[in-house]
């Protein structure tokens, strides 16, 4: 399994900002918040989210609008919205890199769990207060009906279905979207593979800490060791001093 | 910005003085670095960090330029460059950078758009350049430019030949079946921005997005790198002397020819570690043909060919520079050459053997090839691969080592005399192509 690569904090002007770098996109995530609202997007009790997607190349289409409104209501569910009343918080997310084949409609949820993942390490670099830790996890069921865990440019054109799913540390399950052809048995394991997968990678790195430990399919606590480092690298003045 | 601030901005520039420590004629650090597709870049200023992505298509010309491709700049700002940025409808200072921009590449003509048409009047190519501007620093204008002058410079389009009785059908061949082609740039306009302060006699050039907040006007001059004016940009602001534009345009000569080196180096920089790539994958896929007198021929020699490669390439530069120095350039200039304009050609044998077979006292392994060997090596490119096959990995690993551990930008070793020499190289393979695109077209006509 490949580990997602990420760095935190690649831009300047931005509250917080974060690449994310899986085997099929590279994502620049820049978050700003909160900052004043438009009168007519601010909400009286909580605030306003805001996901921009920018593509690679063109102008962003419906493609993006779509894309934007599932990661819209998944960062609602995890950022406390309520604290800053009257405000926005921004999310801009950057393809950088993407497959080098244009995918089809249906492989555009391919794109999910990184814009999701990249967008949820910004908001952490901004430090925005969170309800919890999620990441995203992206599987494909191929024709011959097994489990691709790790979809790549080469055998995605081979997974009859494709499915995007987020779960936090409270077991949640954030947003689940999946394409193509799939019986609810195959979904129903496929939930289950991915709830393990999502929580191996916010799981401890020491496994007597706690019992939340899942030592299985791509256990690589990769979101948890990034918050980990980021933390060390920004807090080392506070250690020398 | 607060009061505070613009005073200390202003007081201090008035002895000359800028708050990150340059003086008034300073440009920033400037990096540019290369993405793994073709016709991607991304250009760091200073903190003003932007990237270009170039894309074509084949669409129809326009009706009053039947036989001319096109060529599009896009920007768009985003709240991820700066908080003040809003998404959606693009913002004066937006249209502002994407028009110099658009107008410095476009308008100067340094893209050749008549190489881009495939069919008259049917069938052309469009460029499309986006620049994504991911951090705003200040001066995106200079740092835009150069990051689309970058892209363009190494991107390539694909390949594409008429077919069919009345050569009204067009077949475009994939990366892998031909080699896809670079577009034909007869110049890079270097777009150099000023700022002006106080009553316009003050000048800066570079801004910082500080300065940019207190400067009470900007002049952005687009100079390629001999000296031709191709656009001149100020908007309104602070009236300026004539004699301090005079000056900046003096200036700004000086600086687009700095930066013009600059994105050489780099481009060049670019495709040496491309065709580095093109030469392995080259000989692993020949490591079927072996023939047994080549083997045989090996054993002797086997630790050496591959170090030899990336030893020879490592020396590349200095090899280059220590030979134009001594005025030797003639022979090895011819053969450097041939090596990265590489138009269309996979890197084949004589290639490797071009590099090997350069004078032993630039390279100390090279002294045990006996004239011979190099010969039979030139004769049969599938030896290479024998080497690879049957010795320890050991000269691969060097080959790999040398392409990590080079640095995608700088390379100062390259004398501005092989920034002429690749100069002299753009110019004439511009001008032979510029007829073979005139040609075939008006064949085509009639």
């Amino acid at each position: 399994m490949t580990i997602p690569q990420v760095e935190f904090n690649p831009l300047n002007r931005s509250d917080g900002s974060a690449t994310y770098a899986d085997n099929l996109f590279t994502i620049l995530a820049g978050a700003n918040g909160p900052v004043e609202v438009q009168r007519r997007d601010g909400l009286p009790e909580e605030a306003a989210i805001e996901v921009n997607i920018r593509p690679l190349a063109g102008v962003s289409g419906p493609r993006e609008r779509w894309l934007e409104t599932i990661l819209q209501s998944a960062i609602q569910s995890i950022l406390l919205t309520k604290t800053f009343p009257r405000t926005l918080v921004q999310v801009t997310l950057q393809i950088t890199k993407q497959p080098q084949r244009s995918l089809n409609s249906k492989e555009h949820v391919a794109a999910i769990p990184a814009l999701f993942n990249a967008a949820f390490l910004s908001l952490l670099d901004a430090g925005l207060p969170l309800r919890t830790t999620a990441t995203a996890a992206l599987f494909g069921i191929d024709s011959a009906g097994s489990v691709q865990q790790e979809v790549s440019e080469k055998n995605i054109s081979n997974c009859k279905s494709l499915h995007a799913m987020a779960y936090d540390t409270h077991n949640n399950l954030l947003f689940d979207e999946s394409v193509g052809v799939f019986s609810v048995e195959e979904w129903d394991n496929l939930a289950v593979l991915a709830h393990k997968k999502c929580l191996s990678a916010l799981t401890t790195t020491q496994p007597d800490e706690d019992e939340m430990v899942i030592d299985e399919a791509g256990g690589i606590p990769w979101m948890r060791q990034a918050a980990q480092d980021r933390d060390e690298t920004f807090n080392s003045w506070r250690d020398s001093s | 910005m607060t009061i505070n601030e613009r005073k200390f901005i202003e007081k201090a520039l008035l002895s000359e003085l800028r708050i990150d420590g340059r003086h008034p004629f300073d440009y920033r650090q400037l990096t540019i670095k290369f993405g793994s597709e073709e016709g991607s870049s991304e250009v760091q200023l200073g903190q003003t960090h932007i990237m270009a992505f170039v894309t074509s298509q084949l669409v129809q010309p326009y009706r009053d330029r039947p036989n001319e491709g096109t060529l599009s700049v896009f920007t768009e700002f985003s709240p991820m460059a700066d908080p003040s940025f809003e998404p959606g409808r693009p913002g004066e200072y937006a249209v502002e950078l994407g028009r110099i921009v658009d107008r410095g590449l476009r308008e100067s003509r340094a893209v050749d758009t008549e190489s881009l048409c495939v069919l008259a009047g049917r069938l052309v190519w469009a460029i499309r350049v986006d620049l994504h501007i991911l951090d705003n620093g200040g001066n995106l204008v200079d740092a835009a430019n150069i990051a689309a002058l970058a892209a363009l410079m190494t991107f390539r389009r694909p390949e594409c030949t008429p077919e069919g009785d009345d050569g009204q059908e067009v077949t475009v061949h994939p990366p892998e079946v031909k080699e896809p082609l670079p577009l034909i740039i007869h110049h890079l306009p270097v777009a150099v921005t000023f700022a002006f302060f106080g009553s316009g006699d003050i000048l800066v050039i570079d801004p910082t997005h500080y300065e940019e907040a207190v400067m009470r006007g900007r002049m952005t001059a687009t100079i390629n790198s001999s000296g031709d004016v191709c656009a001149v940009q100020k908007a309104g602001g602070e009236g300026v002397m004539q004699s301090v534009i005079m000056q900046c345009m003096r200036v700004a000569s000086l600086k687009a020819a700095d930066i013009t080196s600059k994105i050489k180096n780099a481009v060049e920089a670019y495709n040496t570690e491309r065709a580095l790539k093109k030469v392995k994958q080259h000989s692993s896929s020949d490591a079927i043909e072996v023939d047994e007198p080549d083997i045989k021929l090996k054993e002797n020699r086997n630790p050496y060919v591959f170090k030899e490669i990336g030893e020879s390439l490592k020396y590349h530069e200095n090899r280059l520079k220590e030979e134009l120095d001594r005025k030797r350039s003639e022979n090895d200039g011819v053969e450097i050459r041939t090596f990265s304009s590489q138009q269309g050609a996979s890197i084949s044998g004589e290639n490797v053997k071009s590099r090997i077979s350069g004078p032993s006292n630039w390279d100390p392994y090279s002294k045990g090839i006996a004239p011979d060997f190099l010969r039979r090596l030139q004769a049969s490119p599938g030896s290479l691969a024998v080497d690879k096959e049957q010795k320890n990995g050991r000269g691969l690993q060097k080959l790999n080592e040398f392409k990590t551990e080079k640095p995608a930008v700088e390379q100062n070793a390259f004398s501005s005399a092989s920034v002429e020499a690749s100069d002299v190289r753009q110019q004439i393979s511009s001008k032979k192509s510029l007829m073979d695109a005139v040609k075939p077209k008006n064949r085509r006509k009639r």
